[in-house]
């Protein structure tokens, strides 16, 4: 693969793919396939779901409110980068440091990772780690997602990445289970290949959030002549969800038809969901157990082709 | 007696001329006419009729039920329909909130000042065919109160909005040119019982038609069975019957599939009568999973043999009762898979259709119910025995929910609760399980008389519970309300029922308490993204004998379609939408399936665990 070390960004070339790490908006800026743009800015960190009836009723989004700011609003702290074993600081990476990799063996590598750190802008402040792998012999790139917790902080609505795609999909297949899932509403998802015509919208009368799908084991997503996958690591799973608004879309609409007109899509990959509850709308918290801690590490890995 | 407005906010006046209730059984010539589903006794009102509509009652057009009465006033109305949706006056939802909240400061029996009132005016003749004939006059649901003229008479008044009212106009109809004036009140003192969370409407929102009585005529049966331990069972009938002719005589028979037949020989001096309890050595159990129902039929007959009328009905065998803390259905413990079910469409409101109503059934099934509570208040008749047929068990409840007289911002306050104890009340209420009972007595599915909902406890309920014990031993009476007193508890209500219990309530009522069973008339409030943790309640199955099972809150989303003025695009619209005031807004949505009957996110879990559990 080649790698290209601008002023302010990383770019890497490898099996037709182009990436662009952005050092200053701290993150994945461009993945290009066969002359296509895949990505609209570099990812979010989030951290807010739309306010469901239940969290609007049991007072969760007021208790949470703080990590609606977090999820609009990120810092980047530092970033390095390992190509090849050899560790670069981002001062070794920006110039004027970097015009001594001009001539450096670098510049075409077997294997190249950089990973980004990120301070949430909540009051105490959490950790977020990034690590875009790539390498020859591995198809797209790897994401590995690390939130750090720290204690002081209210409970989680959700804890992740949302990536905007510039543009609306035809459909996605996912394996994994059915229909929507949320980690307490799982027990009637069946395992299976599943296809999503369209991007799917608000199915609720109130606009909030909707379409996770917890535990997959691969998504794919078609428009037109372009292709997006992500596919879990190692045998394991991930959560996510496609839908055509932001979560601060969602919240501001009284209703799926005052949302914005479809024309990007967003595609959350969380590492950790906080469940939905059920037994009233009015008082009652989500079980125990579907709690996102935010004072606890959150994990999740994925690669992106 | 003179028609008075006064009425309106009397409690002791709710029916003036109202026939009793009785059985939902249809009549036929013949049994060929049954087969074919329509029955030539019946000519239908629906359609569209003249309409003029008041926002207070001072401005009604009192002279309107008089013959020769011309206004430029008059338009046209769809009936059944609400009126709200057809453009007169306010839409509005408001779930415990009385609907004059903050605009009108009134304690039971006032009635608001801002009262529309419609008032309807259908022309009809005669059919050659009832020519003669005793006429009633049936309205399927009017809301919420209403005067009936006919050609310039005054025929009756009733309320209670959700079950039907008749009356006899044999004297007052014409062959021809026969024009009938209703007068219909949005507002009277029963809204302070009918305040269920639910969107407000008024006029004829169910069907009205008109029906002969031949010369002699079933007013009422009761084909009452049971099913015993070793699968045998009993059955009885009792009828009560009128005669068009004084002189008639002639005979009746009766059939049970092959089980029993029997006759008797009538005169019009036979006004009532009971038959023996037959016993059957086998009969075939109602249950969800077999819904076995046999045939039964009544032919009258005159004295020349030839059939005055025909009536069939679809009649099972089960057997309910509370045994040893566990509520037994066929002599095992019952398991409820419920579901609360508003009659809903975003079209129509509760004016809803038939084909609306087998797509519920339909829906039900899908999600693997095996039951459905009628939340509150009697559904269109039609209802019952598609619930007979596709196995669904019932809880009917009674048309009441007084709930913003008790509970105010969520605050339990009951300071002038409605009906409480007020013996002024009591008729009244006790009329709606009178009129419950008699209409649907005969649906096998329903295993739960239910006292209406969230209207708090005191002597009124107390008498509406014994009522229903008197009249029906073989099936249980549910109640809620008690909850907020327990020292009523030993006798009002079969079951301890709690709504929208954590798990770990319920475990504690029936570790620590356990007298009655179990159930969750409401829980798992489906508003929105939700039904999460409905797995934990199953598991109360496992756990606890006495555990009955849930209804789920609710089966359909109550949104209404309307136009986005900026893009002409059609949507559902909840509470709040039709900017007014005081609403609850989103509440009103909370379906399994939404306001246009798509499943929601979350049906697959009630499929999966309703299914698991049941089927």
């Amino acid at each position: 693969m080649e790698i290209v070390f601008g002023d302010v960004s990383l770019g890497v070339a490898h099996d037709g793919t182009h990436y662009i790490f952005a050092y200053d908006k701290g993150g994945l800026d461009s993945l290009e396939k066969d002359g296509r743009e895949y990505l609209y800015r570099v990812p979010y960190l989030s951290f807010w779901r739309a306010t469901t009836d239940n969290d609007r009723g049991n007072g969760f989004s007021k208790r949470s409110a703080m990590w609606m700011g977090a999820d609009l609003f990120s810092d980047v702290v530092s970033f390095e980068a390992t190509i090849d074993g050899t560790q670069l600081t981002g001062h070794d990476l920006v110039a004027p440091s970097n015009n001594a990799l001009l001539d450096s063996p670098l510049r075409h590598a077997g294997a190249m990772s950089i990973t980004f750190r990120y301070s949430t802008c909540t009051e105490p402040k959490a950790g977020v780690e990034v690590t875009y792998s790539i390498a020859e012999g591995q198809d797209g790139v790897r994401v590995d997602y690390s939130y750090e917790g720290v204690p002081g902080l209210p409970e989680l609505p959700v804890c992740g990445m949302r990536f905007v795609l510039p543009f609306r999909i035809d459909s996605y297949e996912w394996d994994g289970l059915s229909g929507e899932t949320y980690p307490d509403r799982m027990y009637g998802g069946r395992s299976g290949h599943f296809v999503q015509e369209g991007c799917p919208t608000c199915p609720y009368a109130m606009a909030q959030d909707y379409g996770m799908h917890m535990e997959t084991r691969c998504l794919d997503m078609m428009a037109g002549d372009r292709h997006l996958k992500v596919s879990a690591v190692d045998g394991g799973t991930f959560n996510f969800s496609v839908l055509p608004s932001s979560p601060h879309e969602l919240e501001s609409a009284w209703h799926p038809v005052d949302l914005p007109v479809y024309r990007r899509t967003y595609l959350t990959i969380a590492a950790a969901v906080r469940g939905v509850g059920g037994i009233d709308s009015w008082l009652s918290d989500v079980g125990w157990q579907y709690h996102v801690d935010s004072s606890m590490n959150h994990r999740t890995c994925f690669t992106i082709s | 007696m003179n028609p008075d407005l006064g009425w309106l906010s009397d409690p002791a006046v709710f029916r003036v001329n109202r026939r009793d209730a009785h059985s939902d059984h249809v009549h036929y010539r013949d049994e060929k006419e049954a087969e074919r589903g329509r029955s030539s006794f019946f000519h239908s009102l629906d359609g569209q009729w003249d309409f003029i509509w008041s926002a207070t009652p001072e401005e009604r057009e009192k002279d309107f039920h008089r013959p020769g009465f011309r206004s430029r006033r008059i338009g046209k109305i769809q009936v059944p329909g609400h009126v709200e949706i057809q453009g007169h006056g306010q839409v509005q939802y408001i779930n415990t909130m009385y609907p004059w909240e903050g605009r009108e400061m009134l304690r039971p029996p006032m009635v608001p000042h801002d009262n529309p009132v419609s008032q309807y005016i259908r022309r009809f003749d005669l059919p050659a065919r009832m020519a003669g004939q005793r006429i009633i006059l049936r309205f399927d649901g009017v809301e919420c109160a209403m005067y009936v003229y006919l050609n310039g008479q005054f025929v009756g008044y009733a309320e209670d909005s959700f079950t039907p009212s008749e009356f006899e106009i044999t004297d007052l109809v014409r062959e021809r040119g026969n024009r009938l004036c209703v007068e219909v009140y949005k507002r009277s003192k029963a809204s302070w019982i009918e305040d269920q969370d639910f969107f407000r409407f008024s006029g004829i929102f169910r069907p009205v038609y008109l029906y002969s009585i031949p010369s002699c005529h079933v007013d009422d049966m009761w084909a009452k069975t049971d099913l015993m331990r070793d699968e045998s069972g009993t059955f009885s009938l009792r009828l009560r019957l009128s005669y068009g002719d004084p002189s008639f005589r002639g005979r009746l028979e009766y059939r049970l599939g092959d089980l029993v037949s029997g006759s008797l020989d009538l005169d019009a001096s036979v006004t009532s009568w009971q038959s023996e309890v037959f016993a059957i050595p086998f009969v075939g159990q109602y249950h969800y999973r077999a819904p076995k129902l046999y045939d039964f039929s009544i032919t009258v007959y005159d004295d020349a043999g030839d059939v005055v009328e025909y009536i069939p009905y679809r009649i099972g065998f089960n057997h309910i009762e509370v045994e040893n803390g566990m509520v037994m259905y066929n002599y095992h413990r019952i398991v409820i898979c419920g579901v609360n079910r508003h009659e809903w469409s975003p079209s129509g409101g509760r004016s809803i259709t038939l084909d609306d109503m087998m797509r519920d059934i339909d829906l039900i099934r899908q999600a693997r119910c095996n039951s459905v509570r009628t939340c509150h208040y009697p559904d269109r008749v039609e209802w019952y025995s598609m619930c007979d047929e596709a196995g669904i068990y019932v809880m009917a409840e009674t048309n009441m929910e007084s709930h913003g007289s008790w509970q105010k911002n969520s605050a339990v306050e009951p300071s002038w609760n409605v009906p409480g104890d007020r013996p002024e009340w009591k008729d009244l209420v006790l009329d709606r399980c009178v009129s419950n009972f008699e209409l649907l007595k005969n649906h096998t599915s329903i295993i739960f008389w239910s006292l209406g909902n969230e209207s708090w406890c005191g002597e009124c309920i107390q008498a509406m519970n014994d009522y229903y014990k008197s009249v029906d031993d073989g099936r249980l009476v549910h109640y809620e309300g008690v909850f907020h007193r327990p020292e009523m508890k030993s006798s009002v209500s079969d079951v301890e029922s709690q709504m929208y219990a954590p798990p770990q309530r319920v475990r504690r009522y029936l570790e620590k308490d356990g007298s009655k069973p179990f159930l969750l008339c409401e829980y798992m409030h489906s508003m929105g993204n939700s039904l999460g943790g409905l797995k934990e309640y199953d598991d109360l199955f496992d756990e606890y004998l006495g555990y009955v099972g849930g209804y789920i809150w609710d089966f359909i989303d109550q949104a209404l379609y309307r136009t986005d003025e900026a893009t002409g695009e059609r949507y559902l619209a909840y509470g709040g939408d039709f900017e007014e005031k005081r609403s609850d807004y989103e509440f009103s949505c909370n379906g399994i399936v939404d306001a246009e009957r798509n499943v929601k996110p979350g049906f697959q879990e009630v499929e999966a665990v309703y299914g698991n559990r049941l089927w």
